[in-house]
C-alpha cells in the first residue's frame, strides 16, 4: 500500500493537477485508492459512462479505439482524465496489457473534495485556464478578460 | 417636533422607520448649503456688476470654464486619501477660510477682486452641491435614494428660497452691507459641518458603514474621454443628448448675461440690487418648485420626455419674442425667468429621463463628460461668443436674436430626439440593459410607459418580467388593466411579478380577477394571491387571514401561512397557533413537503414556547429545504441551545450557508463562543477552518480582537482562514481599528519564517530524486504562501487595495510591474516593516535575500541535514512529512534518531511516512 507521501509524488506529475500546490495533493491523495488488475482485464469500454481518472503504478495499459490501440498507458502515465470534468461518455476502451497497479480517483469524490477544498479547485482551475490560454495562443487569438 | 414632521412629511414622502434621523439631519445639511449659496449668489452678482461691469462678464465666463476642471480634479485627488466626511468637512473649513480671506480683500476694493469673487462662488456652488449628493449616495442605497432623494431636493430648494429672502431681509431691512453677508454664510456652513459628522457617525453605528467610493486611477480620465468619443460616434441617441444639454448650457449662459445686463441698467446701486437679486432667486426656486411639484409629474405623463424637453427651449422663445417686442427689465425677467423655472424642474427631469435607456457605465462616463468637458467647453463658447457680440457692438435685441437662433437648433434637434428615445428605450428593454435597482426615480412618464406596456405583450416571458420588475414603483392606476390578463399567463413568474405591480394598482374591483390564483400550483403565488384579497377586502384583514389559514383546503391554508409570515404584522402572526403549527408539522411525506417548509419559515417569527421542540423535530426532517429553513429561523429567533449545533454543522457541505447565516445573525452575543470553539484543538479541524468566516459576518471590534489574538497561537493553515476573515472585515468595515503593533509583530513571525524556508532550500540544490523535488516543490510552495500572507498582514495595517495591488505586482511575471510595485512599497511603507520585506520582493538574488535574512534574525543553517532536521522540528505538518521521505537520501545518524522518536506522532501522516523511512533504511 502506498503511504499519502509516495501518491503525492505520484499525482504531482499528473497533468490536471500539475498547479495544485504538493501540500493540498494530500488530500487527492486520500481519496485515490490503489486497485490490481490482471492481464487482459477492461477497465472501462468505449461509451461507458465515465466515472474515475486512473494513474498507471506499474504495468501497461492499452488504449483503443474503434478496436485500433491509439496509445499505451506506462509507468506513471494517467488515462480517463476528462472523466472528472464532464458528463461525456468514454472515447476509447482500456485493457490491461500486463498485470498493473493503478491509482483510481473516483470522480464523485474528486467532486466532493473540489466543493470542500478551494485550494486544490484554483489549482486545478489554473491548470485548465493555462490550457485554453495555450489553445488560443496556437489559434492566434489573445484571451480577454471579457466575458466573450 | 421628529414626530411632528413626521406626520405632517410622511404622507408625502416614502421615508420608512429607521430612516428618518438620518433623512432629516440630511435634510437640514442640504437646506444650509443652498442657504449658504444663496446669500452668496446676490451679493456675487450685485458686486461683480456695480464693483466692474456687467460687459466683463464674457470673460468670467471663460474663465470659469477654464478653472472649475483643475479645481474639481485637485479635490478628487484630494478624495482619494481621505474618508468622504473627512474631506467634505476639510473642504467646508478650507472654503471657510476662504470666506474670510475674501472678505478681506473685498476692504481693498481693487476690480481683480470682483473677479476672483464672481468665480469662487460659482465654483462654490457646484463643489458644495456635488459633494453632498456624493455624500448622500454613500449614506442611501439605491433604493433608499429613490425614495428619499426627492425629499432631500425639496430640502435644497426651501434653502434656495429662504436663502434669498435672507439676503433680502438682512440688507434691505437690517441695513447690513452686500459684503457682510459672508459672516452669515461662515455660521451656517460651520452648522454642516456638525451635521455630517453626525450623520457619519449614525451610519457607523448602525453598523452600515457608508459604502466607499471607488478609486480611479491616474490615466481613468484620460481613457473615459477617448472610449467617451468613441462611444459617442457609435451610438445617435447619446450625440442627441450631448447636443441638447450643449446647446442649453449655451443658451443659457447668454440669458444670464442679457438679464445681469439689463438689470444694471436699470438698478445700478449696490445695495438695492443686491435684495433685487436675492427676491428674484427666491422667486426662481418657488417657480421651479411650483412647476416641479405642480407641472412635472402631469407633463410627463400626458406629453412623456419628448415633450418635457420642448418646454424650454419653447419657454425661452417666447421669452426671447417678448424681448424683441418690449425690451427691458421685464421681459428680461420673463427670459432669465423662465430659464430658472423650468431648467432645473420639468427639463431637468426629462433629461433625466432620457439618460435611463443608456446602459449603466456609458452613463456614468458620460455625466463625467458632459460635466468635465461639454459643460465648461460649451460655457466658454457663450463667453466667446458675448465678447464677439459686444465687439460687433450688438445690442440686447440683436443678440436676442443670436440665442433665437440658437434656440431654434434646439427645438429642432429635441423632435430629432422626442423620435430617437422611443426607439432606444424599446431597444434597451429588449437587450434588458436598464438595471431596475439603479433606477433613482420612477419611470411614469408617457413614453416610457408606453414603451413599458408594449413590452408586456412581448411573447418573450423574460423581457415581460423585465418590463413588469421596473413597473413596480409605478402609481398609474390606469396601468392594471394592461396587467391583469398576465395574472393567467403560463409563466410562474409572470404571474407572482404582475401581482407583485397590481398589489399597489389594484381594488377591491380585482378579487375577483385574483382569487382563482389560489388554485395554483405554487405556493409563492397563492400566498401573493391571499395578501391583495387581505388587503384589498372591505373586509377586516385578520378575519380574512384567519379564515384562509383554517381553511380545509391544505393549498389554501398553507398559503395563508405564507402570507401571514411575509407580509403579516405582529398581531396577524399571532394567529399561527401551535395547533396551526402542530397539525402541518404532524404531516409526512412529499405531498406535506411545502406545509413543513412553511412551519420552518413560521418558526423564525413566531412566538411559542415550544419553539425549541418545533425546530429540533424539522431539523431532523428528510427534507433538505426544510432543514435548511428551520436553521435560517434559528438565527432569526437566536435561540442559543442551538449554537453548537450550528457550530458542529459548519462542516457539513450542505447546510454550511445557512449554518453561517443564521449564526451571524446572533451578532455579538455568539463571538465567545465561537472562540472557544477556534481555539479548540480537541475539535474537527475542518469545523474550525470555518469558523472565522463567519466571525467575518460580525462586523465588530470585538470580532477584530478575538480574530487577532487567535491568529497567533493557530498553525498556518487556520491561520491562513483567520487572516482571510480580518481581510473581509477590514475592506468591508473600514471604521474597525486594528492593533498596528500587533500586526507588524506577526508580519516580523512571517517574514521570519520566510527566511529560514528560504536558507532550507538553498541548501537542496541540484538534487533532482522523487523525493527532493518534492520537498523543494514544497517549500516554493510555502514561501508563496508565506509571501500571501505577509501582504494579507499588511493589508490590515494599510490601504488594502494600495496592497492588494502592490501584491499582484509582487508577483507579476513582468519585470516592469514588479519594479513599480517595489517601488510604491518603498514609498508606502514604514522604515521598519522596509527592512524585513523590501529584500523578499527585491529581485536581487535568492542568495542576497537569504543573507539578507541571516542578518535580520541571526538564524544561520549550514548543511542540508540541519535544514531537515529545522524542518522535522517544525510546526508545518507538511514540510515534516516531506523532510522526514528524505532522510534515507541524506544517511544521517542524527536525522534517523529524530526520525525515531516521530514514531508516535499524533499526525497520521506523520507516523506512516516515518514506518515507511524506518523501512526502507532496514532495508
Amino acid at each position: 500500500m502506498l503511504t499519502v507521501v509516495e501518491k503525492v509524488v505520484l499525482l504531482q506529475n499528473v497533468d490536471v493537477f500539475s498547479e495544485v500546490p504538493a501540500e493540498q495533493l494530500t488530500y487527492l491523495a486520500s481519496i485515490a485508492e490503489e486497485i490490481d488488475c490482471l492481464a487482459g482485464d477492461v477497465i472501462f469500454r468505449e461509451n461507458d459512462p465515465a466515472d474515475a481518472l486512473y494513474l498507471v503504478l506499474d504495468g501497461k495499459v492499452g488504449l483503443k479505439r474503434d478496436g485500433k490501440e491509439i496509445k499505451q498507458a506506462g509507468s506513471q502515465n494517467a488515462f480517463g482524465t476528462w472523466a472528472l470534468f464532464d458528463d461525456e461518455t468514454r472515447v476509447v476502451t482500456a485493457t490491461v496489457k500486463e498485470n498493473a497497479r493503478l491509482l483510481k480517483i473516483d470522480r464523485e469524490e474528486f467532486v466532493d473534495l473540489l466543493a470542500d477544498n478551494v485550494q486544490v479547485t484554483q489549482g486545478v482551475l489554473k491548470m485548465l485556464v493555462k490550457r485554453v490560454r495555450g489553445i488560443m495562443d496556437k489559434l492566434g487569438t489573445p484571451p480577454t478578460d471579457s466575458a466573450s | 417636533m421628529k414626530r411632528f414632521l413626521k406626520s405632517i412629511l410622511g404622507g408625502s414622502f416614502d421615508v420608512r422607520k429607521g430612516e428618518w434621523t438620518l433623512t432629516l439631519l440630511m435634510f437640514a445639511n442640504i437646506y444650509l448649503i443652498l442657504v449658504t449659496y444663496y446669500l452668496l449668489k446676490p451679493a456675487r452678482d450685485s458686486l461683480f456688476l456695480v464693483k466692474v461691469s456687467p460687459l466683463e462678464l464674457p470673460i468670467v465666463f471663460i474663465i470659469i470654464a477654464l478653472v472649475t476642471v483643475p479645481v474639481i480634479t485637485l479635490y478628487s485627488k484630494l478624495g482619494r486619501t481621505l474618508k468622504l466626511h473627512k474631506l467634505i468637512n476639510l473642504t467646508t473649513v478650507i472654503l471657510i477660510i476662504n470666506i474670510l480671506i475674501l472678505r478681506w480683500l473685498i476692504e481693498r476694493d481693487d476690480p481683480w477682486i470682483y473677479y476672483l469673487f464672481y468665480i469662487w462662488v460659482s465654483i462654490y456652488g457646484v463643489l458644495v452641491t456635488s459633494q453632498f449628493w456624493l455624500f448622500a449616495n454613500s449614506i442611501f442605497d439605491a433604493a433608499q435614494a429613490k425614495r428619499i432623494f426627492v425629499f432631500l431636493a425639496l430640502g435644497g430648494i426651501i434653502g434656495a428660497i429662504t436663502g434669498g429672502q435672507v439676503t433680502k431681509l438682512i440688507v434691505a431691512y437690517f441695513g447690513v452691507s452686500t459684503e457682510n453677508l459672508l459672516f452669515f454664510c461662515i455660521g451656517f456652513l460651520a452648522i454642516t459641518i456638525v451635521l455630517v459628522s453626525v450623520i457619519w457617525e449614525i451610519r457607523i453605528q448602525q453598523g452600515k458603514e457608508p459604502s466607499p467610493r471607488k478609486k480611479k486611477s491616474g490615466g481613468e480620465s484620460k481613457e473615459s474621454f477617448a472610449m467617451m468619443v468613441g462611444t459617442l460616434k457609435g451610438s445617435k441617441h447619446l450625440k442627441l443628448i450631448v447636443s441638447i444639454l450643449a446647446t442649453t448650457v449655451l443658451v443659457a449662459a447668454i440669458v444670464d448675461y442679457q438679464f445681469k445686463f439689463i438689470v444694471f441698467e436699470s438698478i445700478p446701486e449696490k445695495d438695492k440690487l443686491t435684495p433685487f437679486f436675492g427676491d428674484f432667486y427666491t422667486w426662481l426656486s418657488v417657480a421651479s418648485l411650483g412647476m416641479q411639484g405642480l407641472f412635472t409629474n402631469r407633463f410627463l405623463r400626458k406629453l412623456g420626455v419628448g415633450g418635457a424637453i420642448l418646454f424650454l427651449p419653447i419657454g425661452l422663445l417666447l421669452g426671447g419674442v417678448t424681448m424683441v417686442i418690449m425690451p427691458g427689465l421685464v421681459a428680461a425677467v420673463i427670459l432669465r425667468g423662465s430659464d430658472g423655472a423650468m431648467r432645473y424642474s420639468i427639463d431637468k427631469t426629462g433629461k433625466e429621463l432620457l439618460f435611463m435607456p443608456v446602459p449603466l457605465e456609458v452613463k456614468k462616463r458620460l455625466k463625467v463628460f458632459i460635466d468635465i468637458f461639454v459643460d465648461r467647453l460649451f460655457r466658454g463658447i457663450a463667453g466667446g461668443l458675448l465678447l464677439l457680440c459686444i465687439y460687433l457692438n450688438l445690442s440686447i435685441v440683436q443678440i436676442t436674436y443670436v440665442v433665437m437662433a440658437f434656440i431654434a437648433v434646439w427645438i429642432v434637434i429635441a423632435l430629432i430626439m422626442r423620435k430617437e428615445y422611443v426607439n432606444t428605450f424599446r431597444r434597451a428593454l429588449e437587450e434588458r440593459r436598464i438595471d431596475p435597482a439603479e433606477l433613482r426615480f420612477n419611470v411614469d412618464d408617457a413614453q416610457s410607459l408606453n414603451a413599458l406596456i408594449a413590452a408586456l405583450g412581448s411573447t418573450n416571458e423574460k423581457h415581460i418580467n423585465y418590463a413588469l420588475t421596473m413597473l413596480t414603483s409605478v402609481r398609474e392606476k390606469g396601468l392594471k388593466w394592461p396587467i391583469k390578463p398576465l395574472l393567467q399567463h403560463k409563466s410562474d413568474e409572470v404571474k407572482l411579478n404582475a401581482l407583485i405591480v397590481l398589489q399597489n394598482l389594484g381594488d377591491e374591483s380585482d378579487i375577483a380577477e385574483v382569487e382563482p390564483l389560489l388554485k395554483d400550483e405554487n405556493i409563492d403565488i397563492r400566498s401573493r394571491a391571499i395578501n391583495f384579497i387581505a388587503r384589498h377586502s372591505n373586509r377586516n384583514d385578520k378575519d380574512l387571514l384567519k379564515e384562509h389559514l383554517e381553511s380545509p383546503d391544505k393549498n389554501v391554508s398553507e398559503a395563508a401561512l405564507a402570507c401571514i409570515v411575509e407580509f403579516g404584522s405582529p398581531q396577524e402572526i399571532e394567529l399561527i397557533t401551535d395547533a396551526v403549527i402542530e397539525e402541518m408539522i404532524g404531516q409526512h411525506g412529499q405531498e406535506a413537503l411545502s406545509g413543513r417548509l412553511e412551519v420552518a419559515k413560521a418558526l423564525g417569527v413566531i412566538e411559542s414556547a415550544d419553539l425549541s421542540k418545533y425546530i429540533r423535530t424539522l431539523l431532523n426532517d428528510s427534507s433538505a429545504a426544510v432543514v435548511a429553513e428551520t436553521i435560517n429561523s434559528i438565527g432569526r429567533q437566536q435561540v442559543r441551545e442551538f449554537v453548537p449545533w450550528l457550530i458542529n454543522k459548519l462542516s457539513d457541505r450542505d447546510s454550511r450557508v445557512h449554518c453561517r447565516n443564521s449564526l451571524a445573525a446572533f451578532g455579538t452575543k455568539v463571538l465567545g463562543t465561537l472562540n472557544d470553539y477556534l481555539n479548540d484543538e480537541k475539535l474537527s479541524t475542518t469545523m474550525r477552518k470555518h469558523i472565522p468566516r463567519v466571525m467575518a459576518e460580525i462586523p465588530h471590534q470585538d470580532t477584530i480582537n478575538l480574530l487577532t489574538n487567535s491568529l497567533e497561537a493557530q498553525s498556518s493553515w487556520l491561520a491562513y482562514d483567520i487572516l482571510k476573515a480580518l481581510n473581509r472585515l477590514r475592506i468591508n468595515h473600514s471604521n474597525l481599528k486594528f492593533n498596528e503593533r500587533e500586526i507588524d509583530s506577526t508580519v516580523i513571525n512571517e517574514t521570519r519564517s520566510f527566511y529560514e524556508v528560504l536558507q532550507i532550500l538553498q541548501l537542496q540544490n541540484g538534487h533532482d530524486k522523487p523525493e527532493c523535488v518534492l520537498l523543494k516543490n514544497s517549500l516554493e510552495e510555502r514561501l508563496d504562501a508565506n509571501l500571501e500572507q505577509i501582504f494579507r498582514l499588511m493589508g490590515l495595517r494599510y490601504p488594502p487595495d494600495d496592497i492588494y495591488s502592490a501584491y499582484l505586482g509582487v508577483v507579476s511575471k513582468q519585470r516592469k510591474v514588479r519594479a513599480n510595485a517595489i517601488e510604491f512599497l518603498d514609498n508606502l511603507l514604514n522604515a521598519n516593516m522596509k527592512r524585513y520585506i523590501l529584500p523578499i520582493i527585491d529581485e536581487v538574488s535568492p542568495d542576497f535575500t537569504a543573507q539578507k535574512g541571516r542578518d535580520l534574525f541571526r538564524f544561520e543553517l549550514d548543511s542540508e541535514e540541519e535544514g531537515l532536521c529545522c524542518l522535522i522540528k517544525g510546526p508545518n505538518v507538511w514540510l515534516k512529512v516531506c523532510a522526514i521521505y528524505n532522510v534515507p537520501r541524506i544517511k544521517s545518524d542524527k536525522l534517523v534518531d529524530l526520525v525515531k522518536d516521530m514514531q508516535n506522532d499524533k499526525d497520521p501522516m506523520v507516523r506512516e511516512t516515518v514506518k515507511l523511512v524506518l523501512e526502507k533504511i532496514e532495508s
